[in-house]
């Protein structure tokens, strides 16, 4: 009888670990922040933000993802996947600010621009000024110049 | 604290103190002074005459337009450069959204670019006419060769940053050294002239005025 118990144990704890790495797994690795339903005309190349490399790094979900509500951040991390409604930046943040995701949801105060230059900025510096290891912060660190010929 | 965070935060704060407190101090000195030594401004107050020299300077309308229409051009094309690219660039607009959250027209980077090019270009054709021109030479000095440097320092390497030349952070950093550089000599230098410029135009403004003589 203790012997299913620890076999039923140790398949659920598999099954929760399998889940866990799967939606891990699940996570794209580098996104080009080059939405075109927003950026109609850009200045600069479109930033590559390292998705993966900032999840393997300890970053929680919630650090970035963000759905607010009375200044509080309600998102429920399971809607978290790829392709699901309302999960891109640019679901909220518009060419202006002000658009709400839903009625009782805050309004966005910053344009995609600007939510991306806080999220990725802002982060790193606080991140350097606790005297860490940090991101990048200057324009051509994420905006190189080379990818500029390329971009579609 | 690293490089950066030390320029854009303290020492940022510090350039912008001694930019702004240096100016009202130069401009209280010089009020002070003028009280003491030119009264007669004062007594022969004359908006009119305050405003019309002014105009007629900040306008190429005037003598100096006349006589070395070149310069002029020059002159103007150099000023609008140093004073509308660096205030109006898209990059340090991201800067002032993040720091205060304020944002305002910006140009676009193609042109600003461009009229990067310019400004440094006209600084070019000043430093040459210090060197080659008598009339200008003669009352040249050595001051002069390193405040045009440190004028044009900023753009020289705002340039080679945004086009990534060299290594990009080294020559992100010498540009905000560069750039807080000039704002801090410019109260104690020639470069003071973009605040006592219109103190002086205004003085001899209504200093020719009130004998009814234009100073234009």
């Amino acid at each position: 009888m203790r012997g299913v118990r620890v076999l039923l144990l140790v398949g659920i704890l598999g099954m929760v670990v399998c889940t866990w790495t799967l939606q891990l797994n699940a996570q794209p690795e580098d996104i080009l922040l080059d939405d075109h339903s927003v950026f109609k005309s850009r200045e600069r190349s479109p930033a590559a933000f390292r998705h993966m490399y900032h999840i393997s790094n300890g970053i929680e979900c919630k650090t970035c993802h963000h759905r607010f509500k009375g200044g509080k951040n309600i998102l429920d991390e399971t809607e978290l996947q790829e392709g699901a409604e309302g999960i891109k930046c640019s679901s909220c943040h518009k060419q202006t600010p002000g658009f709400r995701f839903a009625p009782d949801l805050d309004p966005t105060k910053r344009n995609l621009q600007q939510a991306f230059h806080r999220q990725c900025m802002g982060c790193h510096r606080q991140v350097s000024q606790e005297g860490k290891k940090a991101g990048p912060v200057t324009c051509g660190e994420c905006h190189p110049w080379k990818k500029k010929a390329s971009q579609s | 604290m690293n490089l950066y965070e030390l320029l854009r935060g303290p020492l940022l704060w510090l350039s912008f103190g001694v930019f702004l407190g240096g100016m009202v101090v130069r401009l209280a000195l010089f009020v002070a002074t003028s009280r003491k030594k030119d009264k007669p401004i004062y007594r022969f107050w004359s908006w009119k005459w305050l405003w019309l020299s002014i105009v007629h300077w900040i306008v190429p309308v005037n003598v100096t337009a006349k006589k070395n229409p070149i310069v002029t051009i020059v002159g103007f094309l150099f000023h609008i450069c140093l004073l509308v690219t660096p205030l109006f660039l898209l990059a340090h607009g991201v800067l002032w959204y993040e720091s205060w959250e304020i944002s305002w027209w910006s140009l676009s980077e193609k042109v600003a670019d461009y009229m990067t090019l310019v400004a440094i270009g006209c600084g070019l054709f000043f430093l040459v006419r210090r060197m080659v021109a008598p009339h200008v030479r003669v009352i040249t000095t050595a001051a002069d060769y390193v405040l045009l440097a440190v004028t044009l320092a900023p753009f020289v390497t705002g340039y080679l940053a945004y086009h990534q030349y060299f290594d990009y952070y080294t020559v992100m950093i010498l540009h905000m050294i560069f750039g807080e550089l000039m704002l801090v000599v410019i109260p104690f230098t020639k470069l003071s002239h973009f605040l006592m410029f219109f103190v002086s135009r205004a003085v001899t403004g209504m200093e020719f005025g009130r004998r009814d003589a234009p100073s234009w």
